[in-house]
């Protein structure tokens, strides 16, 4: 009987290396067989082993990476209540805001505050009657002068 | 010479072909992401760091794609590359390569074992085959793991695995040898 197979010719034969001496051995020598069944079948149970970890449930990774797809801010963990406060809040302020700019915006120098008004009616009815008149004089100055009434000044006459 | 020139004309399309096939990094990432994952796991024995050296895998090849000359196969280039990353972080001392803290139990991998209609009976023995390969591989090196791994789990030949690490074909041969003699030995061959 020939010698039994070596690491290096059981390799051989594992990575597809068939020589004759190996394959002629194996037919004849029944523990080398069972040894490479052996072999090749812890081999085997490795490889499906490893190559089932892409099919585990990925506990943190799939957060982290979705957390990298995220910006900043969504992927903080805010309750939902807090960010329905947050909003209602700067919807409210900013109502406010707008509001207190439109007043502003629209408030001649002259012209006095609704608070003011109620506080001195006389003084604001004055205001108002000397701005009613200040605007009748930029409309009549702005008319045209076609359209003004016809003056008795031609040379022609 | 002029027998060689078809060879020639076949190696270049080939080559090309790889080039191409580098463009679509969303192809390139669908083929060859879950053997550079699954690699990368079971090297560093986290699955969270694998998934972002995997990551950065794709992202380094993507950055290098006008590097790549073809003379490889894609998937022997990517494995070259997960292996500088996982060295590199090996180097940083914040990973120890196979040794990291949270490594896969065998355990957990034997629950990823694909063997879900074998019998209770074929179940055990295939986790005790998986318990005593993980034992005798443990107590290699890691560059002896790494070709075990690159041959016998990832499909990759000899010359792939040269190409990828770096090594001579006969140092692939080497640690190979060592690696299933370990096994045998583990097995409680070594006749």
């Amino acid at each position: 009987m020939t010698e039994h197979l070596s690491d290096q010719e059981l390799t051989d034969h594992l990575v597809g290396i068939y020589l004759e001496r190996v394959e002629g051995h194996l037919g004849s020598c029944q523990l080398c067989s069972n040894e490479l069944a052996q072999v090749k079948a812890s081999i085997g149970a490795l490889r499906c082993a490893v190559r089932g970890l892409n099919e585990l449930p990925i506990s943190s990774g799939a957060s982290a990476e979705t957390a990298r797809a995220l910006p900043l801010w969504a992927s903080c963990a805010t309750p939902g209540w807090a960010i329905t406060a947050a909003l209602v809040l700067c919807t409210s302020l900013s109502g406010v805001f707008c509001g207190k700019l439109l007043l502003v915006g629209s408030r001649s120098p002259d012209a006095a505050g609704p608070a003011e008004v109620a506080s001195s009616p006389q003084s604001g009815i004055e205001r108002d009657n000397e701005l009613l008149s200040r605007i009748d004089v930029e409309i009549s100055q702005s008319v045209p002068s076609s359209m003004r009434p016809l003056q008795i000044s031609s040379p022609y006459r | 010479m002029a027998q060689t020139l078809p060879l020639d004309l076949t190696l270049v399309a080939l080559r090309q072909q790889r080039i191409a096939a580098l463009a679509d990094i969303e192809d390139l990432v669908r083929l060859f992401r879950p053997a550079i994952l699954r690699f990368v796991t079971y090297s560093v024995g986290d699955r969270d760091i694998a998934e972002s050296i995997t990551q950065d895998c794709f992202l380094v090849a993507y950055k290098l794609r006008n590097r790549f000359r073809g003379e490889c196969g894609l998937k022997t280039w990517l494995m070259r590359i997960a292996l500088n990353l996982i060295r590199s972080h090996t180097r940083t001392m914040k990973f120890r390569f196979w040794k990291a803290a949270p490594r896969i139990e065998v355990e957990a991998l034997a629950d990823s074992l694909a063997s879900r209609d074998d019998s209770p009976e074929e179940q055990i023995i295939a986790k005790e085959q998986l318990k005593v390969v993980r034992q005798a591989l443990d107590r290699l090196s890691p560059r002896q793991r790494t070709v075990f791994l690159m041959h016998f789990v990832e499909d990759l030949d000899l010359a792939e695995i040269s190409a990828a690490t770096g090594m001579s074909v006969t140092t692939v041969k080497t640690h190979l040898y060592r690696a299933v003699g370990a096994i045998r030995a583990k097995l409680g061959g070594g006749l």
